[in-house]
């Protein structure tokens, strides 16, 4: 009979049509998730993309998180995960009690033992780690007894709980502990990975999907379905003809306003707009991009910089691309930031004034070419554009076009995302078309401005003491108030020093099917509650009928 | 004129052929007289995105305002211009390698015809891409070198099989032996046997440059913007052709309008010079 | 027979050897590093990424690394994926049968509707039929196989809605299906990339078996055949296609290169699972060893193919056949 059953299932789902039924426990539904692009490890020190990073929090658990919030200071409203409780037996140290009940999917308890492991592993340089410089400042991790981890740092400060707790995944000491440290990167846990969170890994198709089963023993709660697959396109334009065939129910991101109007306009799916902590921007290399001793021919003058910022029309740029989908960002922040964001005066676009800068800079069109020059030096050059941004793609050309008004050219070099970073970690870019999402704490922020930055973020190599001893301020204030009045006159240098063209932010949304229910969003990580999303029993197409592996 | 050309431009497609290469390179060539608008001119981000066509926008415009009709007679230039450059690049080059390998002594010849065995093994597009790695930002005589130098196989394979069957040939042994010279007997001898079929080749593999060009604008492996180029324009559309169906269909058309000239021309001229037709 | 297959097996292996070795070199000598994928946080100080560089011996002389590479190959070993942080053999294993699931669906479908096509305007040369299909054919000639692949996906796929979009199986309900079943949910998957990537080589068939067919047709035994007065039918049947069918299973084997070509845009166009898409990726983030594995597969498949096209038609034609 259920043979029978599935036989029928199988015609009327490869005819494409949709059938209603009744869920035959409490329990039901798959949620397919599509992605234009494929993670390539989930290793929880390795990760750094989006994808990688949900997956990641359906997988594995943290010790614990970031409230709703967003309050990144001291452990005010942070949510315990792993860890049950935590409390400070002296300033520099937290002591976590881990959960009894957790559990790693081959069930296996959870122990200190696995935590001081985790910190070992993400703080070893040969792992690489990206979430390593977090943890600078930690001292030590030892387990103090089988549920009991102390995190000792260096000395106390503000952010202390949030670097302890953001980037850190437990992983399994049992399975990993005995992995020679230089071959962890390259071991088979990062295609079959075993976590202590909510679901738990199936099997990981290469270019195809990633399966993931609901733990229904999960410490926390039964997760809201018993599956998730985790579908991944060729590209982004693939993923929305995906969701639109109904051979999905989740994408994000969607930018563009002609997506959104096409998600909206299927009665079967809706667009949840949400703020990102995202901001694009074009970096200005303040260095020769053949020789980083020496100024850059344009960009080392902050008068000049500031005359092509206050020429770029960013509202035009935006709704060029966007629509009314997304804000010009006036620093390299997002109103995320709530009261700080606020506070600050952007860049006005003054035509005029920045032309009557530039001439008595002594840029003229002096061979009347069309090109503005000074003294035998052309105002032209290159903006590198990762090519697999199709919204940083159209913005430079409409920056592009903006400036060839003014005389000054601007020749776009598209690259693969990857090459692109290389070309401009090593200093060879004239300008570059950037996006980051920062952790939500204003020192990340202020992080990729500094001196100390030069091999970080800081890509053309901004220098500014103003600015770095205002950071130093904020960072290590004992009194809130003066933190953040420092912070906020550290951004406002950094705007009014024009080391970058501040674009936008993205006012991205997620497209979700109508069945799914109980989807909230949070703007530092989108998926972060997918892990409780349900699909909603009275309404149920024929493929939440089938059991999970 | 010369008969053959009269044979060939008494056929019907070959006059439509004939025709429409003849209005494409007009167009081309013309461009910045009759073009309505500079092809990379963002004309109104605010009123005229997507805009259907129209009087004023006889093709209407693509996501950035601009005008498609213009950009299209632009891109002509470009595609028309890479294909047909690298294709003569590529018959110069095959001609050259297939004189040499059947006139240069058996280890030439053997190097030759392994490196072109070799070549032939990998798949085009997959060659172009791994050659293509090696630059950031593609220029167009970049592209023609590139595109050029990866096409040349066929040809010298049917150069060089006619040079071999000339030297088998008792005059061609005769005329070596009394002292004539080998440049000589080449111009005489094989050239004019492999002109034909390497003038049909060439004219088909004008249209197939074009889309070899499409494809790998697909992928994202294409000129440097502003250019237009048609693959670039139909790669972009992607993401806006269900609102605006203007911006995929009309730049297809126009490949498809190039290459099935070049096609038909081909096929007549295969046609008119083989004998039995 | 066999010495010459084995001879021709052994060219054929020299061939892929120096196309691995091309490529080795072409794509390190290329700007790019693949660490980079291992590396994106720009936290990674620059010793790390040197660590990581010496860790996969990157940081040795290129011939040494050649070298290497070589003797690894020789024990089937085909190295490293940086960006799957796995074996490339298995990294290609898993996408080699979609591939030729999608050429061979490819070729059968090319060659399904290319011969019989080709075949009817060679028998009717210069026919208003003729006409009409040389027309038809050089249409899809004609076609960005990516556009027409875009076009039947928004139309037959969006549009209609009866067939899938993407990908080669349904990854939700696949693995619940009776074997009857997860056949169909392939077939269902595979129809609109096979049929793209057919339509095109159909094209190319038709064209060929047409001049073909319209040599065998002028040939002397036909004309006689006429000249006796048999029926249309059995000269056609009996005379001429056996004829004109030889040149065109050489193509079959020939058509791999294009074919393949075509499989990485297709791929892409459809989210299939192939090694296309591999090939694509693996040159972008440098997987130095994905794009030398994958470059001799795809070698292999071609070399293996124009064997086979040999094989074919020394079957088909025994006077052909080299003698020992």
């Amino acid at each position: 009979m259920r043979r029978i059953g599935a036989f029928v299932l199988a015609g009327v789902i490869a005819t494409g049509c949709q059938s209603e039924g009744d869920c035959p426990t409490d329990w039901c539904g798959t949620i397919v998730v599509t992605s234009g692009a494929e993670g390539q490890t989930l290793f929880p020190p390795s990760i750094d993309d989006e994808i990688e990073i949900s997956l990641n929090d359906l997988i594995f658990e943290k010790l614990a998180e970031v409230g709703p919030s967003m309050n990144t200071i001291g452990d005010d409203r942070f949510i315990p995960i792993l860890a049950e409780s935590w409390s400070y037996p002296d300033a520099q140290t937290i002591r976590f009690s881990l959960s009894d009940d957790a559990r790693w999917h081959d069930g296996t308890s959870v122990t200190a033992r696995d935590v001081a492991f985790t910190f070992d592993v993400y703080r070893d340089p040969v792992v690489a780690s990206g979430a390593a410089a977090r943890l600078q400042f930690v001292e030590s991790v030892t387990a103090v007894d089988h549920r009991t981890v102390d995190v000792v740092f260096e000395r106390p400060y503000p952010e202390m709980f949030f670097d302890a707790v953001f980037h850190v995944r437990i992983i399994p000491s049992h399975i990993l502990g005995s992995v020679p440290r230089d071959q962890l990167v390259a071991h088979e846990f990062g295609r079959a990975p075993v976590g202590s969170g909510p679901f738990r890994f199936v099997r990981w198709n290469a270019a195809e999907f990633v399966e993931l089963a609901g733990d229904e023993s999960y410490h926390r709660g039964r997760p809201g379905v018993p599956r998730i697959v985790w579908r991944f396109a060729a590209g982004g334009q693939q993923a929305l003809t995906q969701l639109l065939a109904g051979e999905a129910d989740v994408l994000n991101p969607v930018v563009r306003a002609e997506d959104k109007n096409r998600v909206d306009d299927a009665p079967e799916l809706r667009t949840i707009p949400y703020a990102v902590n995202v901001y694009a921007y074009v970096v200005f290399n303040l260095r020769d991009s053949d020789n980083r001793d020496a100024p850059h021919p344009l960009f080392a003058d902050p008068r000049l910089r500031r005359a092509v910022a206050e020429l770029v029309d960013v509202e035009a740029v935006v709704r060029g691309v966007f629509g009314e989908g997304a804000l010009p960002a006036i620093g390299p922040l997002t109103p995320i930031f709530g009261e700080l964001y606020e506070s600050l005066t952007p860049t006005p676009t003054l035509t005029d004034d920045a032309l009557r800068t530039l001439a008595s800079l002594g840029w003229t069109d002096s061979d009347g070419n069309g090109v503005l020059d000074n003294d035998g030096q052309e105002m032209a050059f290159d903006l590198l554009v990762p090519s697999s941004s199709a919204s940083r793609v159209r913005s430079a050309e409409i920056l592009q076009e903006q400036l060839r008004a003014f005389e000054i050219q601007v020749n776009i070099v598209e690259m693969e995302f990857q090459a692109s970073l290389d070309q401009v970690r090593s200093g060879r870019f004239d300008t570059f078309f950037g996006a980051l999402q920062h952790d939500p704490s204003p020192s990340s922020v202020a992080d990729a401005w500094t001196v100390d930055a030069f091999d970080g973020f800081n890509y053309g190599r901004y220098t500014s003491h103003t600015f770095d001893s205002l950071v130093a301020v904020g960072r290590t204030a004992a009194d809130p108030a003066q933190s953040r009045a420092a912070w906020r006159e550290a951004l406002q240098t950094v705007i009014d020093d024009a080391p970058a063209l501040w674009i936008y932010v993205p006012s991205v949304a997620v497209a979700v099917h109508t069945r799914l229910e109980d989807v909230t969003i949070r703007p530092d990580q989108w998926s972060a509650t997918m892990w409780q999303w349900r699909v909603n029993p009275q309404n149920l197409l024929a493929r939440d009928l089938i059991g999970s592996n | 004129m010369s008969p053959v050309v009269v044979r060939i431009l008494r056929t019907t497609r070959a006059q439509i052929a004939f025709g429409a290469i003849a209005v494409l390179t007009g167009g081309a060539v013309l461009a910045p007289l009759i073009a309505p608008y500079d092809p990379i001119a963002q004309l109104d981000l605010e009123n005229l995105r997507l805009a259907a066509p129209s009087m004023r926008h006889w093709l209407g415009t693509d996501d950035l305002s601009r005008d498609l009709l213009s950009r299209i007679m632009y891109g002509a230039r470009i595609s028309l211009a890479v294909a047909a450059l690298s294709v003569t690049l590529s018959v110069v080059c095959g001609t050259a390698v297939g004189l040499a390998a059947g006139l240069g002594g058996k280890t030439v010849d053997a190097l030759l015809m392994r490196l072109v065995d070799t070549a032939l093994s990998v798949p085009r597009l997959i060659l172009l891409i791994v050659v293509l790695a090696f630059w950031s930002q593609i220029s167009i005589p970049l592209l023609v070198v590139v595109l050029g130098l990866t096409s040349w196989f066929d040809t010298s394979r049917l150069v060089r099989a006619e040079v071999l069957s000339l030297r088998e040939r008792a005059f061609y042994q005769a005329a070596v032996a009394a002292g004539a010279p080998t440049a000589r007997m080449v111009r005489l001898h094989v050239l004019p046997n492999v002109a034909g079929p390497i003038i049909v080749a060439a004219t088909l593999g004008i249209g197939q440059m074009i889309l070899v060009e499409a494809g790998l604008s697909f992928l994202g492996i294409g000129i440097a913007r502003p250019t237009p180029s048609w693959g670039r324009m139909i790669a972009e559309s992607q993401e806006v052709m269900v609102n605006a169906w203007w911006t995929a269909a009309f730049p297809g058309c126009a490949i498809l309008v190039t290459v099935l000239a070049f096609s038909l021309l081909g096929d007549s001229l295969r046609d008119a010079l083989d004998p039995r037709a | 027979m066999a010495r010459f297959v084995a001879i021709r097996l052994a060219q054929a292996i020299a061939i892929v050897f120096l196309v691995a070795s091309l490529t080795f070199i072409l794509i390190h000598i290329a700007p790019g590093d693949p660490t980079r994928s291992l590396t994106e946080a720009p936290s990674v100080p620059p010793d790390v990424r040197a660590q990581l560089r010496t860790n996969f011996g990157l940081d040795r002389p290129l011939l040494e690394q050649y070298a290497r590479y070589i003797g690894n190959l020789a024990t089937g070993d085909l190295g490293y994926s940086f960006a799957e942080h796995r074996g490339v053999g298995a990294a290609i294993l898993e996408r080699v049968p979609n591939t030729l699931l999608l050429t061979v669906a490819g070729v059968l479908i090319a060659f399904g509707l290319g011969v019989p096509i080709g075949a009817l305007q060679g028998w009717r040369a210069g026919s208003k039929t003729d006409h009409t299909l040389t027309v038809t054919s050089l249409f899809f000639y004609s076609l960005p196989v990516f556009w027409l692949g875009i076009m039947l996906q928004l139309g037959l796929g969006l549009g209609i809605g009866i067939l899938p979009v993407s990908g080669a199986i349904d990854p939700v309900t696949h693995d619940s299906l009776p074997w009857i079943g997860r056949v169909w949910d392939r077939l269902a998957h595979l129809l609109l990339p096979a049929i793209t990537l057919g339509l095109v080589g159909a094209a190319a068939f038709a064209r060929f078996q047409r001049s073909a067919t319209l040599d065998a047709v002028l040939q002397d035994f036909v004309r006689t055949a006429r000249g006796k007065g048999l029926a249309e039918r059995v000269i056609l049947f009996r005379h001429t296609l056996r004829a004109a069918l030889l040149p065109t299973i050489t193509l079959f084997g020939l058509t791999f290169p294009i074919l393949l070509s075509g499989a990485v845009l297709v791929e892409t166009v459809f989210s299939w699972p192939g090694m296309g898409r591999l090939i694509v990726d693996s040159i972008a983030s440098r997987d130095y060893y994905v794009v030398i594995g994958t470059a001799i597969v795809s070698a292999s498949m071609v070399v293996l193919g124009n064997l086979l096209a040999d094989v074919l038609y020394w079957v088909a034609d025994p006077r052909t056949r080299p003698s020992a």
